[in-house]
């Protein structure tokens, strides 16, 4: 079995273009929510990119151009090297503009040919996995590098604020009023966000052979379903915390020095996952954090940016203050904090949960 | 290597299984073949509660999937199984739908029973509620072979099912339990070339 590294990363979101920028301005607490330009968003508050208001194509194509610009390494790599691009609903601002009468457009399949084209990809994988679709993605990829199938990945999130996807949250009555708060005990609801983000996922030998000096290490995984109910989570957490302690058990039993959590803001995601974390820690739960206070719920992306987020994060020692909480959710009060702390060394537990009960937990480590 | 323990498939009027040669005809919409699939003593017990309010691809993967777990018999463990949606269609008519009846209702509010229909995965998440199956879940485009699926697919038991127009193709693939299997282009084909081998 061959090791999995992160040998780079890149992101573009409200909050910056680059790793360092994002994190920076997680440490500083900073929300990147601003009103929507690009449809009538009803005055609400957003974690928008307004550097691509305006221009022509799909919304989801300028983030991904954005994102290449940002991060050139992902190009360069061998034209072989494979894409898996996560999204939940890809370019769906084309069928937003679609004519009537005219064929209607697989957004996501748009989107990953455009993400092809865009990083010089011969070939690509889309993966769907709703809000988890992140970390799924990357799963593939490692499984792929351990199991010597690929010697490196580039895998890619991404996802765009949309007209659709709003009113669609609209409408289960999920988004947020004032700004999502995640594990606070009044938080009111989501807050959607675009970003897209990359990683190259290697073997540590293809790493040093494309001249990157791996920034961590996949370290295991564990995903699972809740198979109960289509958007509601169960609310005890158990299968959440059975893909915790799969993925703790395939990293070899590592220190967890903290959590970036799924925390979307919404009442139900909080709560499972807060029981989850105790279910799988007992009392000893780490640190915990969700960068969706500061950057919106990103979606397909999200996952890929918890993690490039998370080896950032250990490589400071510095957990970031909890954008949003004023007063921590029961059974939270221990996990989460309104200022920054200190880190510890060794492994993040970074989880992505999806509509139709989908659990994912993925643990990176800083290498020995 | 995972091998196939149990398939079926559904087409227009018919449904199949492979290994148990299993057949349920005369059917003239999927509500009706839901009708014959529960009255059928040898299909799996499951969860059609979303059924009624589910659209034609969610409809396809629950039932294809009950049926592929039932062909798969004792080789089917839903705790640890892992579903794949693969191929196929995807959700472009459901996304389709979702944003016309918001269009139709003046842009205001959409219809989040129709929203959730619109993630490509949502059919083959369904499909995992309705055989309580607790594993990984997902729906990915662009394996070109029915091998490229199953390294795509985990160690553990492992439920592929792919929808096109119409039809559905579920497979579950288990360690040791059964014959290997060629390399084909889809689901469908793989189904065909397995019967071809008088797989029974």
């Amino acid at each position: 079995m061959h090791d999995a590294v992160i040998a780079a990363a890149g992101m573009a979101t409200a909050l910056g273009d680059c790793v360092r920028e994002n994190v920076e301005a997680l440490l500083a607490g900073r929300r990147g929510f601003s009103e929507v330009r690009h449809f009538d968003g009803k005055g609400v508050k957003l974690g928008l990119c307004h550097e691509l208001d305006g221009g022509g194509g799909s919304r989801a194509g300028r983030l991904i151009e954005l994102l290449a610009a940002s991060f050139p390494e992902a190009a360069e790599l061998p034209q072989e090297v494979p894409l898996y691009l996560a999204t939940t609903v890809g370019a769906i601002d084309l069928l937003e503009r679609q004519e009537p009468e005219t064929e209607m457009p697989n957004c996501s399949e748009i989107l990953l040919e455009f993400a092809l084209r865009c990083f010089g990809r011969k070939r690509g994988v889309l993966v769907a996995a709703a809000c988890a679709s992140g970390q799924q993605a990357i799963a593939l990829a490692a499984r792929a590098i351990q199991r010597g199938e690929n010697d490196c990945a580039l895998v890619v999130g991404c996802d765009m604020v949309s007209e659709f996807v709003t009113s669609g949250f609209a409408s289960l009555g999920a988004l947020s009023t004032s700004g999502s708060r995640p594990y606070d005990a009044e938080r009111d609801g989501l807050t959607l966000g675009e970003a897209a983000a990359a990683l190259v996922v290697a073997s540590p030998e293809a790493a040093e052979r494309y001249g990157f000096v791996p920034l961590g290490r996949i370290a295991g995984w564990g995903e699972s379903c809740d198979a109960s109910h289509i958007t509601a989570p169960d609310l005890s957490g158990r299968q959440l915390a059975r893909a915790i302690r799969w993925a703790w058990e395939a990293a070899g039993n590592p220190t967890i020095a903290g959590v970036v959590g799924h925390g979307t803001g919404t009442r139900y995601n909080d709560e499972a996952e807060i029981r989850a974390l105790h279910t799988a820690f007992e009392e000893h739960v780490p640190p915990l954090f969700s960068l969706k206070g500061n950057l919106g719920h990103t979606l397909g992306a999200t996952g890929v940016i918890q993690t490039a987020v998370a080896l950032e994060l250990l490589k400071l020692r510095r957990m970031p203050p909890q954008a949003g909480l004023r007063f921590p959710a029961p059974g939270a009060e221990q996990m989460v904090s309104c200022v920054e702390r200190p880190l510890g060394g060794g492994a993040i537990l970074s989880l992505n949960v999806g509509f139709g009960g989908l659990n994912s937990a993925l643990i990176v480590e800083e290498l020995r | 290597m995972s091998i196939i323990a149990g398939a079926a498939r559904i087409m227009p009027g018919v449904a199949e299984t492979l290994r148990s040669a299993r057949r349920l005809e005369g059917f003239a919409s999927l509500a009706e073949l839901r009708t014959l699939v529960e009255k059928a003593d040898w299909v799996t017990e499951g969860n059609l509660e979303d059924f009624r309010r589910g659209c034609d691809s969610v409809r396809l993967a629950q039932l294809a999937a009950l049926l592929a777990a039932a062909d798969a018999g004792e080789a089917w463990v839903p705790d640890r199984a892992a579903i794949l949606g693969w191929n196929g269609s995807g959700c472009v008519a459901e996304n389709h739908r979702y944003w016309q009846d918001f269009l139709a209702n003046g842009r205001d509010l959409g219809r989040g029973s129709l929203f959730v229909a619109t993630l490509a995965s949502t059919p083959a998440c369904e499909a995992a509620i309705t055989l309580g199956a607790h594993g990984s879940c997902c729906y990915v485009k662009g394996a070109a072979s029915t091998c490229e699926l199953v390294k795509l697919c985990s160690e553990t038991l492992t439920m592929a099912i792919e929808i096109g127009k119409a039809r559905a193709t579920a497979l579950v693939f288990a360690p040791g339990a059964g014959p290997d299997y060629p390399e084909c282009a889809n689901l469908e084909q793989l189904f065909g070339e397995m019967r071809n081998r008088k797989w029974k």
